[in-house]
């Protein structure tokens, strides 16, 4: 056995090892591998990873596909967060260098880095280095043709490691930073929560709510994998006027450590749970644990809200559900409360005060009735080879059962992710990019028990009743379709023969830019939303009972998609 | 000098004597000072960090309802140390932990004060479920030692079953043996189940502490509270092997099972009559955590010395009718009901030396059949959502039912033929069938 080296001043020193090739990358700390990657298709790009100058410890891991446009972006502002002292390493993997552009690689220069400017394509490259320090080793092999790559590139070196009194900040010693100096001595990228002069907080104490119906309400947070995600989530949440930290437990899929180590970070309780199963159905049985375990956590509790990891929680967000949850105990018609509205765009939603009773369970940030739970969902909830979408599931019929949510026109929650089973960049920027988001605090809301059932739908007659009917020659697309009011309520009428009839709402929804995929936040046939600041009701002809408001002489608009071209372009994600 | 003045040795006796018990009086004055001093110590601090605290110790709260018998000899006793001077040097405290925010200045402010800390800490059972979660541990019991004596508290975790459970003391391998009688404590020998109690504010010994309003029945409840929690982890090798029926009817079964139960649990709550889990639902609790969907009803067990006359009646009212009755009480008694197209079975078990039987009668033929069981005492245990008891032995239980392969599901099942522990037992002589064998 080799005993460590220990040089004059007595400090251990690691070795390190890094690879860089085409297919294969791995990183080795004192013979420990720390990172290895040879599968196909995946991994591409540079690889980097902190270390701990005084343990040794993996503090990050991050990888930036700098082959794709962005990353390097992305790269910068990694780096530019970490700690000065940390120890980086990086490696290519396939190719790095088609997106690099001249910012990332003066960083590189910065840090130290002696071949960083003349990256070029294919080319294998590996890197140790201190941030603000020396440089323990480079290598770098060119690729010699556009169709080869580099040789594949092994660095061996040393480092050695420092004091842990120079790897750590000297905050004053309170229970808070206690948690903090825990936190930022095991995981790095979370800017300025580390740094030593003026560190982010992570205790909010936002306004208590008068008359907080929902304090004793548990929390249930839905996590997998994604640390800085949940991060920003629950800053935003710890934020909210009248939350009760304590009713919170973040239940996360897998023993990842870093989405825990953000949770103690906030003082929070978390649990961790063993995945079953694969995709959504991974996913789905999570939940399904998750929700159980929230209500044997909290047998007092008749609701539960339910959040995900990626939302931003508006600081709103307990006050209308404080305001809105006995309507789930009154109202047996009623099948959640959600903070978001499928149809609210920045374009498209005006009113924070206003609520609506929809057909759809829109998801991302909910509450669910414990007896709901208990006595319907659970007992049937999908088992774990089954691969359905919960959300999809808890929609259907079946599960629904004609009941509908309440939701507010303007949302409570912002679906900020971007990574994740069922997003990308593309899906992300189309659907989610513009939706609009309360920031108004203790927002009133209009008329509450309005909701319910019956007395909805008098306030649905009001509107009809005082709506005026638009000009239906015009085009619905066009911006003119609508006079130039403001404040007014308009009503237009769409041709809809059955259930499965979507296509006029399908491209109005397309062309007006709101959710298009299926049919979401109707009310009997009748949507609801602004433009122009104008109040509009969507009436679907025949299907709605709403349709005898139809005059005779008004034609429904009836749009159909456009034919398809043979061949046409497929769209780049 | 063989004459010793006996007036001398009498008197040198005496002041032997007086002495002695001079030594014993300022010593027990000292103890009882303590103890006072102590447990006021430990009062004022729990009152600082608000712990949500009541008086548990099984000795101090016998003095308690004791002395409410017999309030005339209150004056006999030690002015200043009628409760809490029980001879042991323990006291334990409840404390209720969904009503406190754990503030870790309590054990710091209690360091300070003198005391010696151990904290136990343990997995959180309400995780424990099919689904592995994995927690924090939490907080089962603090031990504060001040002048060798104990104030043991124990934390009372609310459960889904509407019910409050105490855990297990389980010392870790480098904790100090002799840092309290362990063996001496109320709690900590099993894990237990309680019913919530309505607590009063009393002043006992000069001191403000809250009691169980109906001591009696708290202390009754603790000789019988151990607990047993289902054996998640084996539970799911097996529906790993033998996946749960997830087809409609089987769902519906289930509810109808978990309404059922929870309706025969308020029934026989009622009259206070104790019962467990028997046959087919002890099997199912214990095997797999849930119900058998291929189990056609629930059965239960009652201890023929339980036997009220006003069981069927108390049935009946409640909405379910009988089905038959067979035997007597006398004899292989057992009822059925049935209740929205489950049939509940209710038998009675007869104890006989170091076996404990049940009957079961063939309708038709009259003839008698015996299940013998090893002796068992009864444990609680939560199944659907309630509380209910199961054997503490309940792996013997199941195996002189099932027999060793009662991990391996059998679909079709004899109750005449298939049980391990079944053996015939005559025939009911024909003359009393009328009275024998009822059904409706």
């Amino acid at each position: 056995m080799e005993t460590p080296r220990r040089p004059a001043n007595g400090r251990k020193v690691l070795d390190i090892e890094v690879y860089s090739s085409r297919s294969k990358v791995y990183v080795a700390v004192d013979g420990t591998t720390v990172l290895e990657d040879d599968m196909r298709e995946q991994g591409r790009g540079i690889h980097v990873i902190v270390l701990n100058q005084a343990t040794g410890h993996v503090m990050a891991k991050r990888i930036f596909d700098t082959y794709s446009p962005h990353e390097d972006e992305a790269m910068i502002l990694f780096l530019n967060m970490v700690t000065r002292g940390r120890v980086l390493i990086f490696t290519i993997k396939d190719e790095g260098t088609f997106h690099l552009k001249d910012a990332a690689k003066n960083l590189l220069k910065t840090l130290g880095s002696q071949v960083s400017l003349n990256l070029s394509w294919r080319d294998m490259w590996t890197l140790v280095v201190k941030k603000g320090g020396q440089v323990y080793g480079e290598k770098h092999a060119k690729s010699p043709a556009l169709s080869t790559w580099g040789d594949p590139v092994l660095l061996k070196t040393e480092v050695q490691l420092t004091a842990s009194e120079e790897a750590e900040c000297h905050w004053a010693d309170t229970e808070l930073n206690r948690r903090r100096k825990l936190f930022c001595s095991k995981v790095e990228g979370y800017g300025s929560i580390c740094s030593c002069k003026d560190p982010a907080p992570i205790e909010f104490n936002p306004d208590p709510l008068i008359n907080n119906n929902v304090f004793s309400v548990p929390v249930a947070v839905i996590a997998g994998n994604r640390p800085n995600y949940l991060y920003r989530m629950l800053r935003s949440l710890l934020s909210a006027h009248g939350v009760n930290p304590q009713m919170v437990t973040v239940f996360i899929d897998g023993y990842y450590e870093e989405p825990m180590d953000v949770v103690e970070l906030f003082g929070l309780k978390g649990v961790q749970h063993t995945p079953i199963s694969i995709k959504n159905a991974r996913v789905s049985q999570h939940y399904k644990a998750s929700l159980t375990a929230t209500f044997n956590l909290h047998p007092e509790a008749n609701f539960a809200v339910v959040l995900e990891e990626d939302l931003d929680i508006s600081i709103d967000f307990f006050s209308f559900l404080s305001q809105t949850v006995h309507l789930l105990d009154e109202d047996d018609s009623l099948y959640c409360i959600s903070a978001w509205n499928d149809q609210g765009y920045e374009h498209t939603a005006e009113d924070p005060a206003l609520l609506y009773r929809v057909e759809s369970m829109p998801g991302l940030g909910w509450v669910l009735k414990k007896s709901l739970y208990k006595d319907e969902l659970e007992p049937k909830w999908p088992t774990p080879e089954k691969l359905w979408d919960w959300d999809m599931w808890m929609r259907m019929p079946e599960q629904r059962k004609g009941r509908e949510c309440i939701i507010p026109d303007v949302s409570r929650s912002y679906h900020f992710g971007i990574i994740g089973l069922n997003m990308n960049g593309y899906f992300h920027e189309v659907y989610f990019k513009k939706h609009k988001f309360n920031t108004v605090p203790n927002v009133p809301l209009k008329s509450v028990d309005s909701l319910k059932k019956d007395a909805y739908e008098a306030e649905i007659q009001n509107l009809l009743k005082e709506a005026e009917v638009l000009d239906h020659t015009r085009n619905p697309c066009e911006d003119s379709f609508l006079p130039d009011s403001e404040g007014k309520t308009y009503v237009m009428f769409i041709k809809m023969e059955t259930e499965t009839d979507t296509s006029t709402w399908t491209e109005l929804a397309k062309c007006l830019h709101v959710w298009d995929l299926d049919v979401r936040g109707n009310h009997r046939g009748l949507w609801r939303l602004f433009r122009k600041r104008n109040h509009v009701l969507v009436v679907a002809v025949p299907i709605s009972p709403y349709s005898v408001k139809k005059p005779a002489a008004v034609t429904p608009i009836h749009l159909e998609p456009p034919p398809k071209e043979e061949g046409a372009a497929v769209e780049q994600l | 000098m063989l004459r010793v003045n006996r007036t001398v040795v009498l008197l040198l006796l005496i002041a032997c004597s007086s002495v002695f018990l001079l030594f014993q009086l300022y010593y027990y004055r000292k103890y009882v000072n303590k103890v006072s001093l102590t447990v006021k110590k430990f009062l004022a601090l729990a009152q600082r960090y608000r712990l949500p605290l009541f008086l548990a110790d099984t000795a101090a709260l016998k003095l308690l309802s004791q002395d409410a018998l017999r309030q005339r000899d209150r004056l006999v006793r030690e002015p200043h140390c009628s409760f809490l001077c029980t001879g042991r040097p323990i006291t334990s405290f409840a404390l209720h932990a969904n009503l406190w925010k754990y503030d870790p200045g309590f054990l710091l402010a209690a360091e300070q004060k003198g005391f010696q800390l151990l904290t136990l800490t343990g997995k959180d059972p309400r995780l424990a479920s099919l689904d592995t979660l994995s927690g924090e541990e939490i907080p089962l019991h603090f031990l504060l030692r001040l002048h060798d004596y104990i104030i043991q508290v124990v934390f009372l975790y609310e459960r889904s079953g509407n019910y409050m459970w105490f855990g297990a003391l389980r010392l870790r391998a480098d904790t100090d043996r002799s840092f309290a009688p362990f063996r001496q404590l109320d709690y900590g020998r099993h894990a237990g189940a309680l019913d919530r109690q309505e607590l009063v504010l009393t002043v006992l010994d000069g001191l403000d502490v809250r009691v169980p309003q109906n001591v009696s029945r708290f202390l009754y409840e603790l000789r019988h509270a151990r607990f047993l929690e289902c054996r998640y982890h084996d539970a799911r090798n097996f529906l790993q092997l033998y996946p749960e029926d997830s087809s409609p009817q089987s769902l519906d079964f289930r509810r109808k099972v978990k309404t059922l139960l929870h309706r025969v649990a308020q029934i026989l709550t009622k009259l206070d009559i104790p019962f467990w889990l028997s046959s087919g639902t002890c099997l199912g609790w214990f095997r797999q955590c849930s119900v058998i969907s291929y189990s056609r009803d629930v059965d239960i067990g009652i201890f023929i010395v339980d036997f009220r006359s006003d069981i069927i009646a108390a049935f009946r009212d409640a909405g379910l009718s009988l089905k038959h009755k067979f035997g007597k009480v006398e004899d292989s008694l057992e009822l059925s009901f049935l209740s929205e197209d489950v049939k509940l079975d209710i038998f009675f078990f007869y104890e006989d030396g170091d076996i404990v039987w049940n009957g079961g009668t063939q309708a038709k033929s009259g003839r008698k059949f015996k299940y013998v069981f090893p002796r068992f005492s009864l444990c609680w245990a939560e199944l659907l959502e309630l509380k209910v008891r199961v054997p503490c032995e309940t792996l013997d239980y199941v195996t002189a039912n099932y027999g060793a392969t009662w991990n391996i599901p059998v679909r079709s099942w004899d109750w005449k033929s298939s049980p391990s522990n079944v053996r015939e037992n005559g025939v009911w002589p024909p003359s009393e069938w009328a009275e024998l064998i009822q059904v409706y």
